[in-house]
């Protein structure tokens, strides 16, 4: 029995880590992108990219799965995207949102100062931002990332909404609808290890970048 | 013409005028010191000298070759505003060291990127040695070989100072900036500065521009004092002139408050 429900719930597992590896993947460099926009000094496109960025943080992220899976289909009758496409595209917006704040405070956190010496110093921009700034950014965005990719484990969880097979999902469907409750708290033990293999990641990063105080 | 030639340079931020008309020339060799009430437009004087503002109107030129003209309005290419940055270099108020590098780094960098440049253009190297060892005998040079190795929250401001000196020297520039180097340091550190450069001064010959608070120092070191009074430079001329003849009554009373607050401040230290 517990083998089986061990394997049964590692299959689902896999889709819980596929939601989390795929929205990581496109959220982190869009948050940059994002970031990029909304610290632009093109008022046309700052400020509707903050506007979106206030509506996607501003309302809860299951709301957000539900729209985009069910508008399409509701709203204007066309066939909508694939229930993993949709939590995909849901949650890669939510999260590349939330990453290109943490992007604009890393880099509205590097002094001015560091800028112009590289500038009085004769550097290229290129230069000044790979050589001097990025690192620095890198170093003081690492811990607000960890926190937000370690909640990232747990929001996968929002999928079972709209039936994809994450973890959560098949210990209802498959044990608890049949009176066994004890593998939904063994889901519990996933969701643990898994962060705890990332909280050990980002502490070896931070210690890694520790070798210089600003 | 002199070495140095700066002509009713003017700048303003919004509405607010900062720079009001600044001349003055200053020739091979000389130290200045720009003295005078904070907000007076000194620090906005060195940052136009050092292209980190654009000044609004005005000239400047070295050697006779115009480097900046307020009434070329054309934006610069970044390649022509890195060259005539070069011509001047400029020690912060802040340091501002690159917190991630060494101090050898920190000199070693911005040196290694202009070679690197210089090569690939053809230009040929300006070092006799190679990068490496120009940037550790620079340290040498500043006492800071043993601190090589070490990042700058690591070392004390005075160091710190120093490595910013010397990675500015590096470059070769043609005339040195300081932004207030004492005010940023512990006052007992103050005497510690003044003698590095005034041994830079005697050791090296560059020319320099000081934007200070300390008279003594402007005194003893300067070969021109310019003062400075709501953007505009209202004296210049020898130390003697400046401190000894002041012929405004703004630089009388300047002067009059700075030496009488440390006459008070003195007493006081001695009163304990």
């Amino acid at each position: 029995m517990f083998w089986s429900v061990t394997l049964n719930l590692l299959k689902g597992f896999g889709n819980t880590a596929l939601i989390f590896l795929v929205t990581l993947v496109l959220a982190l460099p869009l948050g940059l992108v994002i970031a990029f926009g909304s610290t632009s000094k093109y008022k046309v496109l700052s400020y509707p990219i903050k506007v979106i960025v206030w509506i996607v943080r501003g309302t809860p992220l299951m709301l957000q799965v539900i729209v985009i899976f069910y508008a399409p289909g509701l709203l204007f009758g066309v066939k909508g995207l694939s229930r993993f496409i949709a939590v995909v595209v849901a949650f890669v917006i939510n999260y590349a949102c939330y990453f290109s704040e943490i992007y604009r405070s890393g880099i509205q956190s590097v002094p001015r100062g560091q800028y112009e010496a590289g500038q009085v110093l004769g550097m290229k921009k290129r230069s000044i931002f790979f050589r001097v700034i990025l690192l620095q950014v890198i170093k003081q965005i690492t811990p607000p990332m960890g926190n937000e990719i370690i909640t990232l484990v747990k929001d996968t969880s929002l999928a079972r909404i709209i039936m994809v097979q994450e973890i959560l999902f098949v210990a209802f469907s498959d044990y608890v609808a049949k009176g066994i409750i004890w593998p939904l708290f063994y889901t519990g033990a996933f969701y643990l290890i898994f962060v705890g293999l990332l909280t050990v990641l980002f502490h070896f990063l931070e210690k890694k970048m520790s070798f210089y105080k600003v | 013409m002199a070495f140095l030639e700066v002509r009713d340079l003017y700048k303003k931020f919004g509405k607010t005028e900062v720079l009001k008309g600044i001349s003055f020339d200053l020739e091979e060799g000389e130290a200045m010191s720009v003295i005078g009430s904070s907000g007076n437009g000194k620090t906005t004087l060195l940052r136009c000298l050092n292209y980190l503002e654009r000044a609004d109107g005005g000239t400047v030129a070295l050697r006779g070759e115009q480097i900046f003209n307020g009434a070329e309005k054309r934006k610069l290419k970044e390649k022509e505003l890195r060259e005539r940055r070069l011509h001047f270099g400029l020690v912060f108020q802040g340091f501002n060291l690159f917190p991630q590098y060494t101090a050898f780094q920190n000199v070693k960098l911005p040196l290694s990127l202009m070679e690197k440049e210089r090569v690939k253009q053809g230009k040929g190297s300006l070092l006799e040695k190679s990068v490496d060892e120009t940037a550790a005998e620079l340290l040498e040079k500043f006492g800071l070989k043993d601190k090589a190795k070490n990042y700058p929250c690591e070392l004390s401001g005075g160091q710190c100072q120093r490595v910013a000196i010397a990675r500015a020297m590096a470059l070769k520039p043609d005339i040195l900036c300081f932004d207030e180097p004492t005010s940023a340091l512990d006052p007992e550190l103050t005497g510690e500065v003044l003698k590095v450069i005034r041994d830079l001064k005697r050791d090296s010959g560059i020319t320099m521009i000081i934007v200070t608070h300390e008279m003594e120092f402007a005194r003893g070191i300067s070969d021109k004092v310019l003062f400075m009074a709501e953007g505009r430079a209202l004296e210049y001329g020898t130390p003697e002139k400046i401190f000894a003849h002041p012929e405004t009554d703004t630089a009388r009373q300047f002067l009059q408050n700075y030496f009488d607050g440390k006459n008070v401040q003195e007493k006081e230290e001695n009163d304990e």
